[in-house]
């Protein structure tokens, strides 16, 4: 490993074509780890990663990658609470962990030609939906262990930035939904707003996944991409304990006043805003920046 | 009264129909800075979303507008809770709009605070824009493409087009790919990237002569400057040369 | 006019510029390549160029890269011009490649191609005026090295000093008149050089000029210049020392004996700053100091009416007095030394007798005096084919002179000198000293006079009298004083300096 510690960390764990390895950009030496998963136990996949960190001078922004296959939703406040017992780690958003797999996320080079995974390797060929096939070269000098600077920096702004931009969407379109509610004047507090949101599927849908409700498969697939998909586990675990109050209340909020599932009528002038500052809040409590 | 509106998403200018047809506004979709002239101002919808990022033209609209027309109102409204003088909570709207309007601040006021929003600055876009990716960036790329026609066309003076076709554009030894057509492909694709964030700038109407100019030398260049007639025909060394002077100019300007 | 083919590296790790420059600028150079630091400085360490093409880089994060190639380079090769090649039209880039020591930039796309030959052509010609320009001045400072070598301020005496001091607080006014006073030899002429060499006008000429050696009629002619046919004989236009003096400093020596025409034109230049030549019909102004000198009673010739009050008044802003040899006798072994040294002997080679009678004499012709005495000196030891310079060297005035008894240790030396110095001897009257006594008495005098000389500074001691160090210096004064204590008796400096050895 190189001496410099570098601002930027990517773990992928995976089943991995090859072994384990280490990568590295030439230009800003950032690291991807690839850490191959088969036969390990999730413990033992645990301890590797926590080592990886370990031996790092200064704890770098890191994004760890786990197959949906292997783990559930649930297994990302398992290992966020394992590193930051192994690590001792008081400091928070310095970890992000993401799901990925079937194809289907950013991180692949079929849905992102500037993204990382091939089929069990770093590059190769790819089939697009289309049918068209195409080489894509991510490994930039296999000695050297140096892979593209743009196909790092594609897939970490995009998982970086992404999840907080998401909650960012929700909040400004849920905010241009209902801001007709709250112009001067507006008379019928008493209209359930969730009858109102009910009209934007897609809108309802996004809301529900941030709260963690449930969304039925046909429906989850139709809108994947927009929809909170390991959210509210990351929001529980990766952001501290404030952030985990904050969004709990936001979550209380929303159902009560957007979802409707309040006795007390509150006016939508007065609940709406309330809504958006709760939001604001929980961004507040999140580091990264939205835009790069 | 009518105001000159600029937005990426067409929900805000409808958000509140209902509020501004009481209020008798009515808003009218900025597409060139010729239109300011019939405006007593511009609003610009924050934040402006352009290929999956938030953007901020505000500072450079204000910069604009103080040059050039310090008597227009600049507002800007949004769904953000920001505390700003000239900013319109759409979540919060004055019973009277023109309470706000008419207590704008001067887009030339000494006092005029920047802007605090999550969207990146849209000078820092075009300083990317200038001179970020390195060798890949525009300024780089296009001095690279210019350096090369004025040398052909000095050469020219001496030689026919063949031999300094040779000297110049044909591929060196080892080559695969003919550098000045890599090049082009290169200010192609950085253009590509962000000529969609120029639509909400003051300059948008000489970025399109630009598009227009790119598209229209494309020829020449896409088969490695080897016809002398689309050289002749196309004005490729004036057109360059205008594609670089307006470039330069707004790079003064605007990314200095 | 045909061109001459000019050299030219090129720098950049990009073959296509290499492509470009030569296809571009072709025939008018002659180029060579390098792709990166090493390649280039291997390539000026084993040529000459005329010229360095340095294209700057950007690196990834867009910062202009080569800045430090460019200091670099200019650092080892300050010659060498070196013109940067950017990309971008930042005035921040080019300003800092300008500071770092770049001889001119060019934009790419940004200053037209056609120019670019126009700007490297134009840069190598100031870099050829430039390097002529040098040469010059390496020439000159040459030049002022063997003058001042030739006309050396020798001198470490509180008065002397305090001359010296002045001539430099003067010299810092390069606008100022000087007169400088003083007896025949006191070295008036090496006094305004050396105002020349601590002043402003350093770099410019410095023009002596002694008045009374010029014929009087051809003296106005001489000063001030003449047209052709300005008097019968000129058959030419002749420049005069005024306008060769032009921006430096001419030396008026002996002003007291210019007669009355010559007074009213020194005058007029002093009150005007201008000249006429003869038979010109026009003023020609100039900036030059002047440095006048004397050797007679000014403000006496002024009451007998033979110099002008009001010149005089002119000349008198800044007066100084270069006191007389025999005022300042600590100068005598420094100056001694010096000429020694000049003529290529080192200063044991007089014998401390014949020193003594140099320090006892009165030096009326001063320096001059002293300098010339020091080489008939050299001239008579070897016509008497004598390992040192004896008193018997010395001219018959100097040896003839202050016959004032003396009973110090050095009087027994001058009084044995002609007796032969191998022959045992005890300090008694009348007894001779042995070798070694005279031997270590000789050491030991020049231990002394060093000591006087620097003030009791042993380790400058150490180096004046040829020991190296202190250490060396107390050695020889310890085995000294073992053999021979009864030596050391008149030697002050010594014993109080090295009175733990010395009881």
């Amino acid at each position: 490993m190189n001496k410099r510690t570098p601002e930027r960390a990517l773990f992928i764990v995976w089943r991995w074509k090859e072994a384990d390895a280490l990568w590295h950009t030439a230009e800003d030496q950032s690291h991807l780890h690839c850490i191959s998963e088969n036969w390990l136990f999730e413990e033992e996949t645990l301890e590797i990663i926590a080592g990886h960190l370990r031996a790092y001078t200064t704890l770098p922004q890191c994004l760890i990658f786990l197959h949906r296959k292997r783990h559930p939703r649930s297994y990302i406040s398992t290992l966020f609470r394992f590193l930051q017992e192994k690590l001792n780690l008081k400091e928070t958003g310095k970890l992000t962990c993401r799901l990925f797999g079937y194809g289907s996320d950013f991180l692949y080079l079929t849905k992102n030609p500037k993204g990382l995974l091939g089929d069990g390797e770093l590059g190769g060929w790819v089939e697009y939906q289309d049918g068209q096939k195409k080489e894509i070269k991510v490994i930039e000098d296999a000695q050297k262990k140096t892979i593209r600077q743009g196909h790092f920096d594609s897939v970490w702004n995009y998982y970086q930035h992404e999840f907080k931009m998401k909650v960012y969407r929700l909040e400004r379109d849920l905010s241009v939904h209902f801001a007709p509610f709250t112009e001067p004047g507006y008379s019928q507090n008493d209209v359930s707003l969730y009858a109102h949101l009910e009209k934007d599927t897609p809108l309802s849908l996004r809301l529900l996944s941030f709260v963690g409700e449930k969304i039925e498969e046909e429906e989850a697939s139709q809108y994947q991409e927009e929809l909170f998909d390991d959210c509210a586990e990351n929001l529980k675990a990766a952001y501290g304990q404030k952030a985990s109050e904050v969004y709990s209340q936001l979550r209380k909020s929303i159902d009560e006043v957007l979802l409707g599932n309040s006795l007390e009528k509150i006016p939508p002038h007065i609940a709406i805003p309330q809504v958006r500052r709760q939001f604001m809040q929980l961004r507040d409590l999140m580091p990264e920046r939205i835009t790069y | 009264m009518e105001l000159l509106a600029l937005a990426s998403d067409a929900r805000f200018l409808n958000v509140h129909r209902n509020y501004f047809e009481r209020q008798n506004v009515r808003f009218v979709t900025y597409t060139g800075k010729g239109q300011l002239e019939e405006f007593p101002g511009l609003m610009i919808f924050i934040p402006i979303e352009c290929q999956g990022q938030l953007v901020s033209p505000v500072d450079i609209w204000r910069q604009f507008l103080a040059r050039e027309h310090p008597e227009k109102r600049l507002a800007i409204a949004g769904v953000e809770a920001i505390e700003h003088h000239n900013y319109l909570d759409l979540l919060a709207l004055p019973r009277n709009f023109f309470d706000f309007f008419d207590n704008l601040k001067a887009v030339d006021a000494e006092d005029w605070i920047k802007l605090d929003t999550e969207a990146l600055d849209m000078e820092e876009k075009m300083r990317r824009f200038y001179e970020g990716h390195g060798k890949e960036s525009v300024t780089y790329t296009l001095s690279k493409i210019s350096l090369k026609i004025e040398i052909l066309s000095t050469r020219l003076k001496e030689t026919g087009y063949q031999q300094a076709w040779e000297e110049l554009f044909e591929p060196l030894e080892g080559e695969t790919v003919a550098y000045t057509e890599e090049k082009w492909k290169e200010l192609h694709r950085r253009w590509g990237h962000y000529v969609s964030f120029f639509q909400y700038l003051p300059f948008r109407e000489e970025m399109l002569e630009v598009g227009r100019l790119i598209a229209y030398v494309s020829p020449f260049f896409e088969h490695n400057c080897r016809e002398e007639v689309l050289f002749t025909q196309l004005e490729s060394r004036k057109n360059i040369d205008r594609i670089f002077e307006i470039l330069d100019t707004i790079k003064q300007e605007y990314a200095p | 006019m045909p061109r001459k083919n000019y050299k030219v590296l090129v720098v950049d790790d990009e073959a296509e510029f290499h492509r470009n420059i030569r296809v571009g600028l072709g025939g008018h150079y002659e180029f060579e390549g390098a792709l990166d630091k090493n390649q280039m400085l291997d390539k000026l360490k084993a040529s000459h160029f005329d010229l360095l093409l340095l294209d700057l880089k950007l690196d990834h994060t867009g910062v202009p890269g080569g800045l430090d190639l460019l200091a670099e380079t200019h650092t080892r090769f300050p010659y060498l011009p070196i013109v940067v090649v950017t990309s971008e039209g930042e005035v921040e880039t080019v300003m800092q490649a300008m500071e770092l020591g770049a001889s001119y930039y060019l934009q790419k796309g940004k200053s037209k191609f056609e120019l670019w030959d126009k700007n490297i052509q134009s840069v190598l010609e100031k870099a050829e005026l430039k390097k002529e320009n040098n040469a010059l001045k390496s020439q000159v400072r040459q030049f002022r090295e063997k003058e001042q070598a030739q006309y050396p301020f020798i001198g470490e005496s509180p008065k002397i000093m305090e001359v010296k001091q002045t001539l430099k607080i003067v010299a810092q006014r390069p606008n100022v008149t000087v007169l400088l006073t003083g007896e025949t030899g006191v070295g008036k002429e090496v006094a305004a050089r050396y105002l020349h060499r601590m002043g402003a006008r350093q770099d410019k000429p410095f023009v002596g000029v002694n008045l009374s050696a010029i014929q009087k009629t051809l003296l106005e002619s001489t000063l001030f210049g003449a047209h052709k046919g300005g008097y019968t004989g000129a058959t030419h236009d002749i420049k005069g020392y005024f306008e060769q003096a032009n921006g430096g400093i001419l030396m008026l020596d002996e002003i007291g004996d210019i007669d009355a025409n010559i007074q009213i034109k020194l005058l007029r230049f002093l009150e005007t700053r201008l000249i006429r030549p003869i038979g010109s019909d026009k003023d020609i102004e100039l900036d030059i100091q002047i440095v006048a000198a004397t050797h007679r009673d000014l403000p006496k010739a002024v009451a007998e009416g033979a110099f002008r009050e009001d010149l005089y008044q002119r000349l008198k802003v800044m007066v100084v007095d270069i006191p007389p040899l025999r005022n300042r006798k600590d100068d005598i072994p420094l100056i001694v030394e010096h000429q020694l040294n000049r003529e290529g002997f080192s200063q044991n080679l007089i014998t401390p007798e014949a020193f003594e009678k140099l320090m006892q004499y009165e030096w009326k012709g001063n320096v001059r005096e002293l300098i010339n005495t020091v080489n008939h000196m050299i001239l008579r030891r070897e016509i008497l084919q004598s390992s040192y310079i004896r008193p018997e060297c010395l001219p018959m005035e100097i040896l003839q002179f202050d016959p004032n008894a003396s009973t110090s240790l050095l009087s027994k030396v001058q009084e044995n000198t002609s007796a032969p110095l191998h022959h045992n001897a005890s300090l008694e009257p009348g007894n001779p000293l042995s070798h070694e006594e005279a031997k270590a008495l000789i050491d030991l005098q020049a231990i002394e006079r060093a000591l006087a000389v620097k003030n009791g500074k042993k380790q400058d001691v150490a180096q004046m009298t040829g020991y190296g160090t202190s250490d060396n210096l107390r050695y020889k004064i310890k085995t000294l004083y073992q053999q021979f204590p009864h030596l050391f008796t008149d030697f002050g400096h010594i014993r109080s300096s090295y009175s733990r050895i010395v009881k």
